[in-house]
């Protein structure tokens, strides 16, 4: 029987009485040995071991302690293992973030826009209402063009200077420009939902999608998530005072921005809200596993959808 | 480590740095960093009176390091030893990842405390063990990483959310619930963190 250790010194096969018996040294370069940690040059050694004829035992030995039987003192362990260390974490994390945290950033980043829009918009209507209050329009694009071209007939409102209209001016169009920023990170996000998950995509849709994504943290997280928790997502307040105080629970979170939900019957909703989350959760994984669109599960919920209907 | 005013307080392993925005205090011609208490639960079982001994020279395996602002504190009371911190979420073993690269007695691990045969390639034998991760299984896991990693006699500093363990429960049962499951362990000192942290309490344990 032997034992084993995986150090950042390398490998090594230790018999009874600490007896060294097979070592795989590696490079004293903390990103080589780094490389080597992360790859798969542990597991080949060991089933060369077996090949070697050694019965090996299970668990790991004490890195610091297999390393003494190679010279290396604990002062010079921990000095270099630290390092080694730094340089693995720096891949595994890479590693650990996905195109997945792009969709995240991307669908916050647009409510924070459409938030900086409304903050603003109120702003600008305020202002310019000082020079032109008659002016009616509602929709807010319409607003900001208008300030812009600053044609106004007979008003009640102030007079303004060239420079007063320049900074009101350059305003209205930093909006317009955020309208521009935001219509085309739309656009972005629905590119990056087929590309990442396809499935919820075509359930959902490319913002409610994203969003769960969000919601759970990652993609690999949603797809771990079982369909009664889908369900529910966004809608943690009502769900924990469900849990404390025993009122009903929610029916839905998020994925109550799902047409079919809002708009269904009130009566139909839960029933709606709990199958869609099992088809999104079943979606979730097939986007992390599989990547490609599966006809059959959207054809299955548009069954479902159908029945409940009726 | 000492006290300025109400607050602890250590002295900055390298100075001029304020790790997580903290007050840097002068006195006595050495520089102190401010252990904010409702940042850091072990501050947090500190200022309730729990006595944790932390020897300069102490190996610790940190479960649950997080960005490391308790990590930090504990690095200026250990400049002779080294700090094994664990957490598996990319984003803030990021920020510690950085940190540790400012000071030579901590260690980034990107890995999950539940599988603790991920990390026997760079961590030893530990005198410490710290636990924050706030899991429903988390003794589970506390016991697996004693098992593997804590020698004889070592101790392990606990802090459990009994929210996280189960919010419908009472967390006087969560508590005891916890004690009984660790019981191999010898119960040295026990205190809620209130007010720092709601339904919270630290626990300090010997192997």
């Amino acid at each position: 029987m032997v034992k084993l250790a995986k150090t950042s010194f390398g490998f090594f096969a230790i018999a009874m009485q600490n007896q060294l018996v097979d070592a795989h040294e590696l490079p004293r370069d903390a990103k080589k040995a780094a490389q080597a940690l992360a790859g798969d040059d542990f597991d080949k050694w060991v089933s060369g071991l077996a090949k070697k004829g050694y019965d090996v035992e299970d668990g790991l030995f004490d890195p610091m302690k297999a390393v003494e039987l190679i010279g290396v003192k604990e002062k010079e362990y921990l000095r270099f293992s630290r390092l080694v260390e730094i340089e693995l974490a720096k891949i595994l994390i890479k590693a650990a973030i996905g195109r997945d945290y792009l969709i995240i950033q991307t669908v916050d980043g647009l409510d924070d826009l459409n938030k900086s829009i409304n903050i603003m918009i109120n702003r600008l209507r305020e202002w310019y209402g000082l020079h032109f209050p008659e002016l009616k329009e509602e929709d807010h694009e319409k607003y900001l063009k208008r300030i812009i071209a600053d044609k106004r007939g007979e008003s009640m409102g102030i007079e303004l200077s060239g420079g007063d209209k320049d900074a009101v001016q350059r305003m209205a169009k930093m909006i317009l420009e955020m309208y521009k920023a935001r219509a085309g990170l739309e656009f972005y996000l629905e590119k990056l939902m087929e590309e990442i998950a396809p499935n919820l995509t075509a359930l959902a849709g490319a913002n409610l999608g994203a969003r769960l994504i969000g919601r759970a943290g990652s993609l690999k997280k949603l797809s771990e998530m079982p369909g009664s928790t889908i369900q529910v997502l966004g809608a943690e307040r009502a769900l924990f005072k469900h849990l404390r105080k025993g009122t009903p629970p929610p029916k839905h979170g998020v994925i109550f921005q799902h047409p079919e939900i809002n708009r269904a019957q009130r009566a139909i909703r839960g029933r709606l809200a709990r199958s869609l989350a099992a088809k999104l959760a079943l979606a979730s994984r097939t986007d992390k596993y599989a990547g490609k669109l599966n006809k059959d599960l959207i054809a299955s919920w548009k069954r479902r959808l159908k029945e409940v209907k009726q | 480590m000492m006290k300025i005013g109400r607050d602890l307080a250590t002295e900055n392993l390298v100075k001029g740095q304020s790790v997580y925005g903290e007050r840097l205090v002068r006195k006595r011609g050495k520089e102190f960093r401010v252990w904010e208490a409702k940042r850091s639960k072990v501050g947090a079982a500190l200022q309730k009176g729990m006595k944790i001994p932390f020897k300069d020279d102490a190996k610790i395996l940190y479960l649950g390091v997080a960005s490391g602002t308790t990590a930090s504190h504990i690095s200026d009371l250990t400049p002779k030893g080294m700090i094994f911190g664990v957490d598996p979420a990319p984003r803030v073993l990021r920020d510690f990842l950085l940190l540790s690269e400012t000071r030579s007695n901590l260690v980034p691990i990107f890995a999950d405390a539940n599988r603790p045969e991920k990390y026997r390639h760079i961590v030893p034998d530990v005198d410490m063990i710290i636990q924050d991760v706030a899991q429903p299984n988390q003794s589970q896991i506390l016991m697996k990483n004693v098992n593997m990693y804590l020698k004889k006699g070592g101790l392990a500093f606990v802090a459990i959310k009994s929210r996280s363990i189960d919010v419908t429960a009472n967390p006087n049962k969560i508590f005891s619930e916890f004690k009984h499951a660790v019981k191999g362990l010898e119960l040295i000192q026990e205190k809620r963190l209130e007010p720092f942290e709601k339904d919270h309490m630290a626990l300090l344990l010997k192997k």
